[in-house]
């Protein structure tokens, strides 16, 4: 199990890359622009600077506190892993879903990803799966297309419902 | 195994329907036709929208305008020109980056790449100083003072290197005048800072001069064209003065002309050029138009090349005008 | 003055296609204000090809319900979700979602919703009676007031941040880092765009709100074992007792409301930066027994009353100087303008129906939000019974929509997916998210007004002090600023006490 204290370094281990790429950045695109010195007119990087300067010593000083706090290191809270695992494919299948969108088109990968994030929440009635997929996929498609006008992903085959 | 299975038949039911429904319909256009519009939401999207809406009206379908801003409005010609060449996508072809960013070495286009369905409109802009001023009384005199001050006086042009700070640096490079210009994100902001004395003077556009004309002093209007004058209610122009900018009709205004993707077939294009030609003669529309205070255009797309080509020549010739003032700028601190 | 266009205005209000239009534009407003990811500007845009077909005020009344519904829409979603429906409702998360959990939805819906209205109706008052004082007083505010105002915004970070207040610096600090990425608009330079043109604009906030918020929210659902069952949750009527739980927190809802009618006259400032502060205000004024962030009315109160009194007063100088206050507003500003008028002085001298009608169309919206929001609040609190089996793949794709429709963009959605997992990321490590939101808003207001006002200064940082309103400004954030690291320094060296103990005890 994940202790409270890996998770919390870890998000110090995020912050620090973003302020590591902040600190590389002005020193390569922002100097080749011209726009990591001078006047405010022309400095781009002094604000940005001095944010990714006060996040360094922000996450010093929780770096310290979190080093402090040696005796905690109790799990974070208490998941099972095939709890975690639910989650973590519902993520997988949305990600390769917003992958796939501007290939396949809103029409013909929406129900597939419906029926497949109540899959894995534990519905095993097929049919049942299948008109809730569908169902809500095109619920929603009805709503946005008709009334709000939106033009959804179509993909490389141009599939759309001419209401 | 199950999964599979119902994801397959899920897939056929999807592709059936949705074969049926393209099948069912031939003529252009089928579903709605998007607008890209490269500014933020305001006057000139909701002047967008009243076009497209009476456009749509003429095609039979929607045509929703979607704001897409970013880099001087590259950011939505990219974009728009991304997408396939099928007719769908329009994008309303602003003079800054359809001309002048390529002008400035920030677009690898050239405003002949694309084509064009018909002009839309135009904004004459003007110079605005503040009501109570004491130090000059017009724009000659203020620029005698700037002279005598260099680096003194504080404008806006909006955003920096936009079409209003390429023409006021123009003027000022004429008159030797070197000031800072104060970039805003929103115009709205910089008519406030104007009107509480915090700039020396602005660009203004005739919806903003309309809302307020008592609080603002026209010191000279960005076009030589009559109709320009009259918005701005007989204002001194840029034709008055006695330097040549080298700047005629579209060229020192802001102007929008609606253009596809250029492999969109003829046969698409001339549909849309006919319900844009169509949309753009209505009463309403052009009555719309006027009342946000732009000027409605009525040139097809066979004058594309001529207009546009010479408002790429113009402002070409006049780039380094802003180069000169950064340059200025720089010396004096 | 003032009556004969409020009567002028009642003329051509009292048709039914005003009042019927105005009504449809509250519900339309609620419903996409609810949805993660549209919100009443989106509202607005996407409706507004049918409002410039209608007579002026009808136009107006359907317009400006929209705005109205919308401001108070995302509240919904926040308390019966843990999902802020628009980044508005951000701050709505920290006492209405508790309260819901607490079998309290339908109250927390009700007084968000009543609070809303009356916070509206009270920017309304400010609007019909101190437009042209108010707009005037506004214009005072120059970029290096901005500047020091979004200085003072910050400081609600530290007291918002419930546990730890390095952890809701750093989660600000980063909401004003990735505000940075995009066209920086001084130098006309890139930053962070890494060579993508999608990045030209920056991150959308819609896209990092809902990311943020619903994507962990979502995937922290998935963890649950009871997916498929009907949640049995008991679902009391709501009614008017909402409303008399609302008005007993008179002193917070006049506050709050005079808060958000404040940033709402403010070009610029708008809702977000309003419900956070009056949030911040309220929490740091109330009594430490009425538990804020574990389910106060009051919070709930503080941030919707804010919220719709912003959009009173953004119409402020909307209307008397046709200068929009924010994005929504410009949209209305030019429907106004195609609809024929010039909004500004002269519109007041010119067509005091069209304005009397404005202002008449603008406080029955709130009424009509009262009367429209306690009806649906059944039919919102519903949703607390749709099994999730059902209710988290048709969050996800509402989501999606939303997200999408904004501006037409796949890539918004992977925005939105990646601060999904900063979310999740965030939410284990304990945390708080809203900081990054206030942040981000605030963020950009920070730098431009910041190198504005060193642009238009002659002589550096001196015009932070030269100017009246600002030098107060700097005063106040002084002194706050000093308070702040005072209770900081105290409440550390107490925690680090209570730290040495623990970890002895637990090596012994």
């Amino acid at each position: 199990m994940v202790s409270s204290r890996t998770l919390n370094i870890a998000a110090l281990g995020f912050l620090f890359a973003v302020i590591v790429t902040v600190f590389w950045q002005i020193e390569t695109t922002f100097k080749e622009q011209g726009i990591a010195s001078g006047g405010p007119y022309d400095n781009a990087a002094a604000y940005p600077r001095t944010i990714a300067i006060l996040i360094g010593a922000l996450l010093v000083v929780q770096l310290v506190t979190e080093l402090l706090r040696r005796g905690d290191r109790a799990p974070a809270k208490d998941i099972a892993r095939s709890d975690l695992r639910r989650a973590g494919l519902m993520l997988a299948v949305f990600a390769v879903y917003l992958g796939g969108l501007t290939t396949v088109g809103y029409h013909l990968a929406t129900a597939p990803l419906i029926f497949a994030i109540m899959w894995i929440c534990g519905m095993r009635n097929v049919l049942k799966l299948a008109l809730a997929a569908i169902g809500i996929a095109t619920g929603f498609a009805f709503l946005f297309e008709v009334f709000l006008n939106v033009v959804l992903p179509l993909g490389i085959w141009d599939i759309f419902i001419p209401w | 195994m199950k999964l599979t299975k119902t994801l397959k038949g899920g897939l056929v039911t999807g592709t059936l329907m949705a074969a049926t429904a393209t099948a069912a319909l031939a003529e252009f256009p089928e579903r709605n036709i998007e607008i890209i519009h490269p500014w933020g939401p305001g006057n000139a999207m909701a002047m967008s929208q009243v076009v497209a809406k009476a456009m749509g009206e003429e095609l039979g379908t929607d045509m929703p305008v979607i704001s897409l801003p970013g880099a001087a409005g590259t950011k939505g010609q990219t974009t728009a020109m991304g997408k396939p060449a099928d007719g769908y996508t329009i994008f309303d072809g602003y003079v800054a980056p359809l001309v002048l960013q390529p002008i400035l070495g920030n677009a690898d286009w050239n405003f002949a790449d694309f084509k064009p369905l018909s002009a839309a409109v135009a904004n004459a802009l003007a110079i605005a100083g503040q009501v109570d001023e004491e130090r000059w009384s017009s724009f000659e005199e203020m620029m005698a003072y700037c002279q005598e001050n260099r680096g003194d006086l504080r404008y806006s042009s909006g955003s920096r290197n936009n079409l209003p700070h390429m023409v006021i640096a123009k003027v000022l490079q004429s008159y030797d005048c070197v000031a800072q210009n104060v970039p805003y994100t929103q115009d709205g902001n910089v008519f406030k800072d104007l009107g509480s004395q915090v700039l020396d003077f602005a660009f203004i556009n005739v919806g903003n001069y309309r809302s307020n004309p008592d609080r603002v002093n026209i010191l000279l209007v960005l076009s030589e064209l009559e109709s320009s004058k009259k918005a701005y209610d007989g204002a001194p122009t840029i034709g008055e003065l006695g330097v040549d900018l080298g700047l005629s009709n579209l060229g020192p205004m802001g102007w929008t002309w609606w253009i596809v993707h250029p492999d969109t077939p003829d046969d698409v294009t001339d549909t849309l050029r006919g319900a844009m030609e169509r949309a753009m003669a209505r009463p309403e529309v052009i009555k719309a138009i006027e009342a946000i205070g732009f000027v409605p255009l009525d040139w097809d797309h066979t004058q594309y090349e001529e207009i546009v080509g010479s408002v790429d020549a113009q402002l070409s010739s006049m780039g380094n005008a802003l180069a000169w003032e950064e340059e200025e700028l720089r010396k004096l601190d | 003055m003032i009556f004969e266009f409020l009567s002028a205005g009642l003329d051509v209000l009292l048709s039914p296609l005003a009042l019927g239009l105005t009504f449809i534009g509250i519900v339309v407003g609620l419903i996409v204000g609810a949805m993660p990811g549209l919100g009443p500007l989106m509202g607005i845009i996407l409706l507004l090809p049918v409002a410039i077909g209608l007579p002026p005020v009808a136009a107006m009344g359907f317009l400006i319900g929209i705005f109205v519904g919308g401001s108070c829409g995302g509240a919904v979603s926040a308390i019966l979700l843990r999902i802020p429906g628009t980044p508005l409702a951000a701050a709505t998360l920290f006492d209405g979602y508790p309260m819901a959990q607490k079998g309290r939805a339908s109250d927390a819906i009700g007084i968000a919703i009543t609070s809303s209205a009356i916070g509206g109706l009270i920017g309304g008052v400010v609007l019909v009676f101190c437009a042209p004082l108010l707009a005037r007083f506004a214009s005072n505010f120059a970029p290096p007031e901005y500047a020091m105002l979004a200085i003072m915004g910050l400081f609600a970070i530290v007291v918002i941040s419930g546990g730890s207040v390095v952890k809701g610096l750093l989660a600000g600090s980063f909401g004003l880092l990735i505000a940075t990425v995009g066209t920086d608009s001084f130098s006309t330079g890139l930053r962070f765009t890494f060579g993508s043109n999608n990045l030209l604009n920056g991150f959308h906030i819609v896209a990092v709100v809902v990311g943020l918020f619903a994507i962990s929210e979502m995937a922290a659902q998935m963890l649950g074992r009871d997916l498929l069952k009907t949640p049995n949750v008991k679902v009391a009527r709501p009614g008017l007792r909402t409303v008399a739980m609302t008005l007993k927190h008179s002193v917070n809802l006049l506050r709050s409301s005079a808060i958000g009618t404040f940033f709402g006259a403010i070009p610029g400032a708008g809702g977000v930066i309003s419900s956070f502060t009056s949030y911040a205000v309220a929490k740091a004024a109330a009594k430490p027994d009425e538990k804020y962030g574990e389910g106060a009315e009051g919070g709930v109160v503080a941030t919707e009353a804010a919220n719709n009194a912003t959009v009173g007063g953004t119409l402020v100088p909307t209307l008397s100087l046709g200068i929009p206050g924010d994005a929504s507003s410009a949209m209305l500003l030019g429907a106004l303008l195609i609809l024929g008028f010039i909004p500004g002085p002269a519109m007041f001298e010119n067509n005091p129906d069209v304005v009397g009608g404005i202002f008449m169309v603008y406080l029955v919206s709130n009424v009509f939000l009262l009367i429209a929001g306690i009806l649906a609040t059944p039919l919102f609190v519903y949703v607390l019974r749709v099994p999730k089996v059902y209710l988290i793949p048709s969050i996800l794709l509402l989501c999606s929509i939303g997200t999408f429709a904004l501006q037409s963009s796949v890539f918004d959605l992977q925005i939105m997916l990646t601060f999904g997992f900063i979310g999740i990321l965030f939410r284990a490590a304990d945390y708080p998210l809203a900081p990054v939101v206030i942040g981000m808003i605030l963020g950009p207001i920070l730098e431009a007004n910041l190198r504005r006002a060193l642009l238009i200064s002659r002589d550096g940082y001196w015009i932070f002090v030269d100017r009246p309103v600002s030098a107060t400004l700097v005063v106040i954030n002084a002194l706050l600023l000093v308070a702040m690291v005072y209770l900081t320094f105290k409440r550390l060296s107490g925690l680090k006490q209570g730290e040495l103990q623990k970890a002895m005890s637990v090596e012994e």
